[in-house]
């Protein structure tokens, strides 16, 4: 027998010789196996934990460390903090600048005003991943030296968001030179930094007309003449705004026609603190019928020019802001009848009395604590309802309405006039008689707003009562009359004051304490009663608690916030969740 | 014989409720949970969706502690019933998680476990976890120089002199 079949043989014949001598062998060898295995596995756990991650949780954690940016403010004429920082990771170890530099979704956000050192890097290292290309102070590109042009044009096939900002003069060129396709983008923003007066309009061939995804259009101090030839189709938030000093020019058919092309529209909205929407002439009203929010934030006129125009669906979520006008600053007070909020009731009155019924409702005054001695108020009112415990629980839903004015106050006593006057007149205009939930926020409640309330509102279930208004409740249903008004109050939250205070002769938490009683001796015990941050004797807190179904006393230190040398309550009231879109069905947090 | 360990006694129906499951650490913990906490949980609801829809209790292996695994269950119970953007099927990959102040105070626990937390619900594909976890360990390196991050997670600097001065590392920090 030759070759390897000799070779097997002499091996068979060493192992029947010697089978204790190869088995040792074996033996050593698996043994050197598991030795080897062991250690490993040793030094694998003497590693630390953070060598262990896979690399997509150090790509979550070195995103997670470049700073938050709110889409608004990358575009905003405040300096952006959006930094390479994060970078620094890339010096730590060979494995994280590996991950680092390796990841394309990394380099997704490219500032253009980083130069030639680091925007073709970026642009490279993000390769096909979308990206969000964003210029804080737009030069005109088209003498620059370093091509920046020339890549955003190469990479507008993978651009999703692109923020443009720059004096007219140097946006233009370059806006104008972007005619390749983008065929995901999915937003667009312009702002003009300094706008001037001239006829030049957009170029039509604005990126070849083809922006398929385009769902978000940013424009800030944009004259009209630009954006009504950009692309709108499939167009869905719509964002205008004009922030400048000087009249921008906006033709009024223009922005209808524009406004009335956009068929697909389900956001819109539009901020002046400038004269540039006031003097609209004509007849003609766009109707928008996929519009599920409008938000305003515009002086009286312009708010009425637009409002003249618009016709919104019942549905629609209304957010009305009244503020004082940059160029003619206007005396709200203390002439209100024909100015301020009462300018947009007329239309709010009309939309809310063919939308669904109102159930929660919030009111809120509040100094605000600014050099110039702002005060505001707010509004909001849902159609669901929502059952107040104290601590800020508002329906997690967009409000119907949002109302909110702002006015520079001569003193109190004109503010609290002023407060009475809005407050009767949004009490006219809001359809109350199926509101179950109410909150108010106020330093200036009297026993008489809340009497007036609840003859309004003779379906009130919760109450929700801060500060003031907390006080000025318990006086209100201390008259043996309000008990008629509100038959089916079933639970009250009551936050931020002093229940041991006097009002006149009596304690607070004595009035309170009568009038519990009284419902309980009449059958209609309060189902809860929750007191926030209050200041309650251990004494009257034992007297509560024998009055009502369950009481909840929150002893947690008052949360409050130095602001201005003033002190203000946070989570106060419903009035504090902010604004936000419609989420689906459970609960969003 | 293996320890029968229960998470809260009120996290545990009695019959007729939400289907249970068995969770079995890496120490050899047995925990009994409702199907419907951990749903939160891709890899469970992917298991589950294999088991038979009238089996009442399912044992799941998983390769962490028990310690781990209950932590991750205490975030899963907090959040029971609750809509999370980032545990949409469809969201985007855990980026900048919003801050929620409730997981601030869940991880305010050491740079060893948090590792640990991440890695489970990595594991796990709870990626509103992941997120959250990413942002505390970020939170933890922000603004910090690399020495001091190399200490903070017990990193060695592994470069040649060359290399870390090299052009590639080049960084605006």
């Amino acid at each position: 027998m030759t070759g390897d079949g000799a070779q097997v043989d002499f091996v068979g014949n060493e192992i029947e010789n010697r089978p204790s001598g190869w088995m040792a062998i074996i033996d050593r060898s698996a043994y050197e196996l598991i030795d080897g295995a062991t250690s490993s596995r040793k030094e694998t756990s003497c590693l630390p934990p953070i060598h262990k991650l896979p690399p997509e949780l150090f790509i979550y954690i070195f995103f997670s460390m470049m700073k938050d940016v709110p889409i608004r403010q990358a575009w905003s004429r405040r300096p952006r903090n959006r930094t390479l920082g994060w970078f620094m990771v890339a010096h730590v170890c060979r494995q994280w600048r590996d991950i680092a530099i390796g990841a394309p979704s990394l380099w997704q956000n490219v500032d253009l005003e980083l130069g030639p050192t680091w925007i073709p890097d970026m642009l490279s290292r993000a390769q096909t991943h979308p990206v969000t290309i964003s210029m804080a102070k737009c030069r005109n590109f088209k003498h620059g030296e370093c091509g920046e042009l020339d890549l955003l044009k190469e990479h507008l096939f993978h651009t999703q968001r692109l923020f443009l900002v720059g004096e007219q003069d140097e946006l233009a060129p370059t806006v104008t030179s972007l005619n390749a396709p983008a065929p995901i983008l999915d937003h667009l923003s312009l702002l003009f930094s300094h706008f001037k007066a001239s006829d030049e309009a957009l170029a039509p061939q604005f990126f070849a007309n083809q922006t398929p995804r385009l769902r978000t259009l940013s424009l800030t101090d944009v004259p009209s003449s630009w954006w009504v030839k950009l692309p709108t189709a499939g167009l869905v938030n719509l964002y205008i705004t004009y922030a400048a000093r000087v009249l921008v020019e906006v033709d009024s058919l223009d922005f209808l026609h524009f406004l009335e092309s956009i068929t697909t529209l389900k956001s819109l909205y539009i901020s002046s603190h400038s004269s540039s929407l006031e003097s609209w002439n004509g007849h003609r009203v766009i109707k928008l019928p996929y519009l599920t929010h409008l938000q305003i934030k515009c002086g009286m006129c312009e708010f009425l020019s637009l409002t003249n125009h618009i016709e919104a669906l019942p549905d629609v979520s209304l957010d009305f802001s009244v503020v004082p006008n940059l160029l003619l600053p206007l005396e709200v007070l203390p002439g209100l009848g024909t100015v301020g909020i009462c300018v947009v009731l007329p239309f709010v009155s009309k939309h809310l009395h063919s939308s669904s019924p109102i159930k929660t409702v919030s009111l809120k005054y509040e100094e605000r604590f600014r050099p110039n001695g702002h005060w505001g108020m707010e509004v909001l009112a849902w159609s669901i309802s929502c059952e107040g415990d104290g601590a800020s629980t508002a329906p997690d839903d967009t409000p119907l309405l949002r109302l909110a004015q702002w006015w520079v106050s001569r003193g109190e006593p004109d503010s609290f006039r002023s407060a009475s006057v809005i407050t009767s007149r949004i009490c006219d205009t809001i359809p109350l008689a199926s509101v179950t939930s109410l909150s108010v926020a106020s330093t200036f409640w009297t026993a008489a707003h809340w009497i007036d309330l609840f003859g309004r509102c003779g379906a009130l279930e919760h109450i929700h009562a801060v500060e003031d208004a907390g006080a000025a409740f318990i006086l209100a249903v201390s008259a043996p009359s309000a008990d008629d008004l509100v038959p089916h109050l079933a639970t009250v939250a009551l936050a931020h004051f002093d229940l041991a205070a006097r009002e006149g002769d009596d304690r607070l938490a004595d009035a309170l304490v009568s009038w519990l009683r009284r419902r309980r001796d009449s059958r209609a015990e309060l189902r809860r009663l929750h007191l926030l941050s209050c200041a309650v004797a251990p004494d009257d807190a034992s007297a509560l608690s024998e009055l009502v179904g369950s009481i909840a006393i929150s002893r947690a230190p008052v949360d409050v916030e130095e602001k201005n040398g003033g002190t203000i309550f946070k989570d106060r009231s419903f009035s504090l969740t902010p604004f936000r879109g419609r989420r689906r069905g459970r609960q969003v947090i | 014989m293996p320890t029968i360990v229960s998470v809260d006694d009120s996290t545990v129906p009695g019959e007729g409720s939400s289907r249970l499951l068995l969770l079995v650490s890496s120490d050899n913990k047995h925990i009994v949970v409702e199907e419907d906490i951990m749903s939160r949980s891709r890899f469970i609801s992917k298991q589950v969706e294999g088991f038979e829809a009238t089996s009442q209790r399912h044992a799941i292996l998983l390769p962490f502690s028990s310690f781990v695994l209950n932590k991750v269950i205490e975030y899963c119970s907090h959040y029971r019933g609750y809509y999370l953007l980032e545990d949409d099927p469809d969201a985007a990959p855990p980026g900048r998680s919003p801050v929620r102040e409730w997981d601030q105070e869940f991880l305010d626990v050491d740079r060893n476990m948090l590792l640990r937390i991440i890695k489970a619900a990595h594991y796990l594909e709870i990626k509103s976890l992941v997120g959250s976890c990413a942002r505390a360990i970020a939170d933890m390196i922000r603004g910090k120089t690399t020495e001091e991050m190399r200490e903070i997670l017990g990193v060695e600097n592994d470069f040649t002199p060359e290399e870390e001065h090299s052009p590639s590392s080049k960084c605006t920090g």
